[in-house]
């Protein structure tokens, strides 16, 4: 139980006046809701504040805000890959995601995979790809949970029943105002969202240090604690993990950018220089990112102890000593409406991608059809990732996630490089992404779901995803070369140049 | 990685491997914004 029944007070206040925004957003805009433009991309009209506001929401979401400094407070710096993976991210928006707004507008595209539909006129890699943005979001909507379902059960004086059934009424209030004002609920629950996002880790840079002794002790400190731990961890990182921290920064990075959360996010731009101008002003939530996964050193400079299974909560604990009582319930209203922005964005761009590049393909049924089966597969999918929550553990949840991570790799070189050259073929695209699916859950099961691997060969230890990536690119490449040298098609390519422009 | 990989010198009493990748951040966001900038009277960026 938290101190401070100021803290409920302050949080319930705000969690009521969020849940009121989310349903007023449907007074916001004007247009026809029963197309899935409207509905699930907000009819590509939000300028560069709204997507600032928006996309900060849903690429920093709770779960990285409380897992973050939980992997620092556990395992040292490796955790702080994070930060040159978040610094990475963006050169891909500003490149990749900026070519790939212009041709979704150009084509009248909702997701991803409606462009590998046109561009490879392969239906079987429209569902592989849709399939693995849809398995990799998944567990990190149920993931958005954890943060949430921390600070509830803390509320709820450790009463499993009560933190469930209030986890249960907030994501029914999300899923409701998600399914009757689409993308607008989220992202005018955005602007709340970081607003208390700034003022609880601003007010936490200010009070915390202060009262730890200042950044030296406490490094020092988290450095005496973290070799204390199994395995011990270090301020530093061992050379045999070099390899390892800059393939993981620059796999995630080359990923982010591809979950349905930035793809919905960043359709929803009115113009290409809306999601430049982003990839320029976004990096000042990195650095909001940079400053709270600092907090897991704080929490093991505090003193404060948590065996492996519950580090998510060493940043609630923290807050909770340190601040004063009405600052700690700004801060847990910040981690709890947090995990509903990007639960309703991950919701809205899983449920776009499964209504039109799976449902679709298999009916006859087209808009607005299509609109209500993903209205009402968000609600599915929102459903789904409370149900995981409450029945899965959450290591498992997590094991998850990082293996989407590495998943969403192997789409890579289809949707990332399928948006610069049509070189590849798609029956070797589809063979190199079976193959990188295989060995990167191969990898994970063999290391029991660790998102590092040493090759035999050498001992060298990447990302999974990273090594999945190679051997998918080498197939691809390999199949390419040999079906050209058979002298089969390239199979069909229903975008122009014209489109790019 | 070698290159960043060490403690000091310190700023603030926050050892330079976290420093300097955070400094990164902003680095990264100014060339990105001059990139922007230099581009956008050639074309519609």
């Amino acid at each position: 139980m938290f101190r401070s029944s100021s803290a409920f007070v302050v949080f319930a206040v705000i969690f009521v006046g969020v849940s009121v925004l989310g349903f007023a957003a449907s007074r916001w805009g004007s247009g026809d809701r029963t197309s899935l433009e409207e509905w699930g991309l907000a009819g590509r009209g939000f300028g560069t504040i709204v997507s600032w506001f928006l996309l900060g929401g849903d690429l920093y979401t709770a779960y990285t805000f409380v897992a973050l400094p939980a992997f620092l407070y556990g395992a040292g710096a490796i955790g702080f890959f994070a930060v040159p993976y978040t610094t990475l991210a963006f050169i891909f928006f500003f490149v990749v995601v900026t070519r790939f707004w212009v041709v979704a507008r150009n084509r009248g595209y909702v997701t991803l995979a409606d462009f590998i539909r046109d561009r490879f006129g392969d239906r079987r890699l429209e569902v592989a790809v849709a399939l693995t943005c849809v398995a990799a979001a998944m567990p990190y909507v149920a993931l958005q949970l954890v943060g949430m379902q921390a600070v509830l059960t803390q509320f709820g004086a450790g009463s499993p029943l009560v933190a469930g059934s209030a986890l249960f009424v907030a994501f029914a209030i999300v899923a409701a105002y998600t399914y009757i004002c689409g993308l607008r609920g989220p992202a005018l629950v955005a602007f709340v969202k970081d607003a208390l996002m700034y003022v609880t880790i601003i007010a936490a840079m200010v009070i915390i240090p202060a009262k730890l002794g200042g950044w030296g002790h406490i490094f020092s400190a988290a450095g005496v604690a973290l070799k204390t731990h199994v395995p011990p961890g270090g301020l530093l990182l061992p050379p045999n993990m070099y390899f390892a921290y800059g393939t993981l920064a620059l796999g995630s990075a080359s990923t982010l950018f591809m979950y349905p959360h930035s793809i919905t996010s960043a359709l929803s731009a009115k113009s290409k220089r809306v999601i430049a101008r982003n990839a320029v002003f976004l990096p000042i939530y990195s650095i909001l990112l940079a400053l709270l996964a600092l907090m897991g050193y704080c929490a093991l400079a505090a003193g404060i102890h948590l065996d492996a299974k519950h580090t998510s909560l060493a940043v609630p604990l923290l807050l909770d000593a340190l601040f004063p009582g009405w600052l700690a319930g700004v801060a847990f209203a910040a981690i709890v409406t947090g995990a509903l922005v990007p639960a309703a964005v991950m919701a809205i761009g899983s449920a776009n991608l499964f209504a039109s590049n799976v449902l679709a393909e298999f009916t006859q049924d087209r808009p607005p059809a299509e609109t209500q089966h993903a209205k009402l597969l968000c609600l599915a999918v929102l459903a789904a990732a409370l149900v995981l929550v409450l029945t899965v553990p959450v290591p498992f949840a997590i094991n998850f996630q990082l293996l989407g991570g590495a998943w969403m790799l192997q789409i890579f070189p289809v949707a990332a490089m399928g948006l610069y050259t049509r070189w590849f073929y798609p029956n070797a695209l589809l063979a190199g992404w079976a193959c990188g699916i295989v060995c990167t859950t191969a990898m994970a099961i063999a290391t029991g779901f660790k998102s590092t691997f040493a090759l035999p060969a050498n001992g060298l230890v990447g990302y999974i995803g990273f090594y999945g990536f190679v051997l998918n690119l080498a197939v691809a490449t390999g199949l390419t070369l040999l079906l050209r040298a058979t002298g089969s098609g390239p199979g069909v390519d229903r975008t122009v140049p014209a489109d790019y422009a | 990685m070698p290159l960043y990989a060490r403690l000091e010198p310190t700023l603030f009493g926050i050892p330079f491997f976290y420093w300097y990748q955070i400094a990164w951040i902003v680095l990264g966001s100014l060339l990105i914004g001059a990139v922007l900038l230099l581009t956008q009277g050639r074309r519609d960026v």
